[in-house]
């Protein structure tokens, strides 16, 4: 009787979980098969961010620049492989999200990408966080090419 | 009781207006006001490259890093505060001189009790200027604690070396 009490108890926490995570509105990116942008995670020496939550909340943008939110992929690993829709414009969103938890702290920054992945095209991010800076720096290749050019970096602003 | 509370709160908010009648209200009076103030400083070095690429950092990194809106959450047993600051840069770029200035906003949580300038308080003021061809001085305007991340990052962006934003919610 006990047990099923405690059973109980941890299937309504479980529930509790669960419906908090659905409400918050944050869903894991489904990856497409093929996987066209590497993402390299630059961080202190240690720790990956250390403090921080990285993730990439990536969005597709349609002919009136209007964004439709496809999910979020964290940056938890020193290289996350995600594939882009190709020729079709998609905003990405940078965000380090801070939480010191003996002060109940919160806060977060945000770098924001707006791009169309070529189809064919290799994409190459250096996303970097060490002692409190951030950078983002996406690179285009072609198809066989070994150098990449960097893409200037445009907000959602700039669609047109 | 209540009258002896509202008397010591209402002396307590003349001696603070007292403190700070007036905050700068353009970036020359923020200069001026910096050197003489508390918990400000004046920072001046020099950086190994030339005054048009540093102009160009300050350009192309200042709005992509600062224009920035943060939201903060501090929550205790006893008490809730929820922020939001509005981060305002503008780069004035010219011949001679190349001027970053940053202002912030709070939108939400902090009460003002002096004037605020259009597009908030003047907290920083970074401008760079040219030493011969290959050189660039810096002279940093701002506050002497608490914002070493800005000053390191405009510092990165003026030596082109860890070029990168500065994560504004660990002020």
């Amino acid at each position: 009787m006990h047990t099923r009490a405690i059973w109980g108890r941890l299937a309504l926490v479980l529930l509790a979980v669960t419906a908090v995570a659905a409400c918050s509105g944050v869903r894991p990116y489904e990856n497409p098969r093929e996987r066209n942008l590497a993402i390299n995670v630059v961080t202190d020496p240690g720790s990956l961010f250390g403090g921080v939550d990285a993730a990439v909340d990536i969005y597709s943008v349609d002919d009136r620049c209007q964004p439709e939110y496809l999910g979020t992929v964290a940056l938890q690993d020193p290289l996350v492989l995600v594939g882009l829709p190709p020729d079709r414009l998609s905003y990405l969103v940078f965000t380090f999200s801070s939480s010191a938890y003996l002060g109940s702290i919160r806060g977060s920054a945000a770098f924001e990408v707006l791009m169309a992945a070529k189809a064919g095209y290799r994409y190459e991010a250096e996303v970097r966080y060490i002692d409190d800076i951030y950078n983002v720096e996406i690179l285009e290749k072609s198809p066989g090419a070994r150098r990449g050019v960097e893409i200037p970096l445009r907000d959602l602003a700039s669609c047109n | 009781m209540k009258s002896t509370i509202i008397s010591v709160a209402a002396v307590a908010s003349l001696l603070l207006s007292g403190c700070v009648s007036q905050h700068p209200q353009t970036v020359e009076e923020f200069r001026q006001a910096v050197p003489g103030a508390f918990m400000a400083k004046v920072e001046t070095y020099e950086v190994d490259r030339p005054f048009s690429e540093v102009s160009g950092s300050f350009e192309k990194y200042a709005p992509k890093c600062l224009d920035v809106t943060i939201e903060t959450e501090s929550r205790t047993n006893m008490s809730y505060q929820y922020i939001v600051t509005d981060y305002n840069p503008t780069v004035v770029a010219g011949r001679d001189i190349t001027e970053l200035h940053l202002q912030r906003h709070h939108a939400q949580g902090v009460m003002n009790v002096t004037k605020e300038p259009e597009g908030g308080y003047y907290l920083l003021v970074a401008d760079a200027t040219p030493v011969g061809k290959n050189n660039t001085r810096i002279d940093i305007y701002g506050p002497s604690r608490g914002f070493d991340v800005i000053t390191r990052a405009i510092k990165g962006w003026a030596s082109g070396k860890n070029m990168g934003c500065p994560d504004l919610t660990k002020i």
